[in-house]
């Protein structure tokens, strides 16, 4: 038992220092810290790669580690390790509308005649783009893809009655950050589509006045499933400034 | 003059520090918090707190090791003279000149606390350490272009924001040394807590924990930083030193920061924001409840601007200030890391002087009209 306890207090250190750094290798290859972060995050966390390396590789060999392992230093490690078991059991999941029904804070999110965030050329129009330059999209018909939410309280609230709606997380860092933007669906949404689907929304933009604020809307709309996007959470884009 | 060497102590661990009930308790909730993810994974809360915990430790991580990394070269190449000299002799400029250096070097409040302890260590003036560790976070170039972007381009936000943050810091600064007197705010451990595991000191120097014969009883001699040049050599110099310090560090305030993130992650999970707006519809508690959603949200301060801005026309301007510029001084993972740096009543006295000042601020902003 003794030994055991030296051999951990020895070899403490360099576990969470190797955990971290396998795990944001792992995030970084697979893609799947797209889950958590906004894709310009990636140098950030490159740099944390290039900070742990060293890290890693001096806590194999650190001197003085020859004592027995403590509880407290085991408490500390495993502390530090926790969060590991938490994202890869979060596997690729994505902020849906369990958190969708706790952040809609109403119609005070469209940011009518804001700094246009309008998609470049080639790229599709998304929620952001309608919600940070609504004026420009109102009257024309738009296809926007999101996540499907057929009863919110909130949006209830508002409209007066249920009302399904499209929404999709804003990131500027990472997911709990995001802040949702949603659009009404006026018009059937089909029965066969499930809370929380990937679908894609074709409509004309609208701006309903609601609960003392605005709400957009897509009129006439026609939905239909899709693929999950290959970013799931929309960001804000910096280069405006 | 060189001053009397001391004992090398520990690091205080996580849970440590003799509380014999303490350890078995967070044990059993550290082991608990293991097990949700694989036995309630696919419930929705679980999966919502698993990607807003993961969330910020990955925002957090990065700054954190930085910031660990930028605090063990310090220890390892800034003098304590090298300290004075940079820094004003009077109190108020020093916690002035402090207050601005996020502008040089933007930290993030992750990465701020390892920093500020090293340099506290060195012998940083509290008022200046205090003064850096409040406004850094929000006096700096990343926070006021994201202000600056959320708020439309309009620059009345950004101005106000890291204006007030700047007197606010100063003076909480300035106060709290006045306050808590000869007994001093940091913890009675700050300037010795150059050690690791084990008794042994961390730079690699091979010297041992409690008082050793050989006169080498580790200490930083004023002119040099940590490891002078004989453990350089056998050692391969202050490089390695200063990761050995980082990983001191990063085993000492990750566990702080991984709580914080946690009880950030429930807060998020559970609550509705929405209960929020309605409470701050309220005149009188506008700024009150906009200042407990910053405390209770943890966000980044590269980042609480958007969220802010979400709240245009739902809360007054006033409000909207209020959660800007107290949430990058003072939230639940600041709380917990504070303890780190400063002794529990100098916490206490530092949120008191943190929320009155925002609170002035609003006010006067409110009464402005705002």
């Amino acid at each position: 038992m003794d030994a055991l306890m030296r051999l951990l207090g020895r070899w403490r250190l360099a576990a969470v220092c190797t955990a971290w750094l396998v795990t944001l290798l792992s995030l970084i290859g697979g893609g799947g810290y797209r889950s958590f972060l906004t894709p310009g995050f990636l140098p950030v966390l490159l740099l944390a790669i290039i900070v742990l390396f060293p890290l890693a590789f001096l806590s194999l060999f650190r001197r003085g580690s020859g004592g027995r392992l403590t509880g407290a230093e085991a408490l500390g490690a495993a502390i530090v390790l926790l969060p590991l078991a938490y994202i890869h059991s979060a596997g690729d999941a994505v902020l849906a509308s369990g958190a969708f029904n706790t952040r809609f804070v109403g119609g005070g999110t469209v940011m009518t005649g804001g700094e246009p965030q309008t998609a470049a050329q080639g790229e599709p129009i998304t929620l952001l783009d309608l919600f940070t330059d609504a004026d420009a999209h109102v009257g024309t018909t738009v296809s926007v893809v999101g996540m499907l939410s057929r009863e919110n309280r909130q949006v209830e609230i508002l409209m007066g009655r249920k009302t399904p709606v499209l929404f999709r997380f804003v990131i500027t860092c990472c997911a709990a950050d995001a802040a949702p933007v949603a659009v009404v669906l006026d018009g059937p949404v089909g029965a066969g589509l499930a809370d929380d689907s990937w679908v894609e929304a074709r409509g004309v933009v609208r701006i309903r006045e609601a609960g003392g604020g605005a709400i957009l809307a897509l009129e006439n709309v026609v939905v239909k499933e899709t693929a999950r996007p290959k970013e799931p959470y929309l960001a804000m884009r910096w280069g405006v400034l | 003059m060189q001053p009397t060497p001391r004992p090398v102590q520990p690091a205080r661990a996580f849970g440590g520090g003799g509380r014999t009930l303490l350890l078995p308790i967070m044990t059993v909730l550290v082991g608990a918090a293991a097990v949700l993810p694989i036995v309630a994974g696919n419930r929705d809360e679980v999966r919502n707190f698993s990607l807003i915990f993961s969330s910020i430790m990955l925002e957090a991580m990065p700054f954190m090791l930085l910031g660990t990394l930028a605090a063990g070269l310090i220890e390892a190449f800034v003098s304590r003279q090298r300290m004075a000299s940079l820094l004003p002799r009077r109190k108020w400029a020093a916690a002035c000149a402090a207050a601005a250096l996020g502008i040089v070097f933007p930290v993030c409040e992750c990465a701020i606390v390892p920093v500020v302890r090293r340099l506290a260590a060195k012998g940083l003036p509290p008022a200046a350490a205090v003064a850096y560790l409040l406004a850094g976070p929000i006096v700096n170039p990343v926070v006021a272009a994201s202000t600056l972007l959320a708020y439309n381009l309009d620059p009345v936000p950004m101005a106000l924001r890291l204006c007030f943050g700047y007197l606010i810091a100063v003076a909480v600064a300035l106060l709290l040394g006045k306050m808590c007197g000869r007994s001093g705010i940091f913890i009675a451990k700050l300037g010795q807590e150059h050690a690791h595991d084990h008794g042994r000191c961390a730079c690699g120097c091979g010297h041992g924990g409690g008082g050793e014969k050989d006169g080498l009883a580790h200490h930083h001699h004023d002119g040099e930083g940590c490891c002078g040049s004989r453990s350089r050599e056998k050692e391969g110099g202050r490089l390695t030193a200063a990761c050995n310090h980082a990983l001191d560090d990063f085993m000492a305030t990750a566990p702080y920061l991984v709580a914080g993130a946690a009880i950030a992650a429930i807060a998020q999970t559970c609550l509705e924001r929405r209960v929020f707006v309605d409470l701050a519809a309220m005149p009188l508690f506008s700024s009150a409840v906009m200042m407990l959603l910053a405390v209770l949200l943890n966000l980044c301060s590269e980042a609480d601007a958007f969220i802010a801005a979400s709240f245009r026309g739902l809360v007054p301007f006033s409000a909207q200030m209020a959660f800007l510029v107290l949430g990058p001084m003072f939230d639940i993972k600041l709380l917990l890391m504070y303890r780190l740096l400063f002794r529990m009543e100098a916490v206490i006295a530092l949120v008191g002087l943190v929320v009155l000042g925002v609170t002035v601020m609003a006010m006067g902003l409110a009464m402005g009209g705002l």
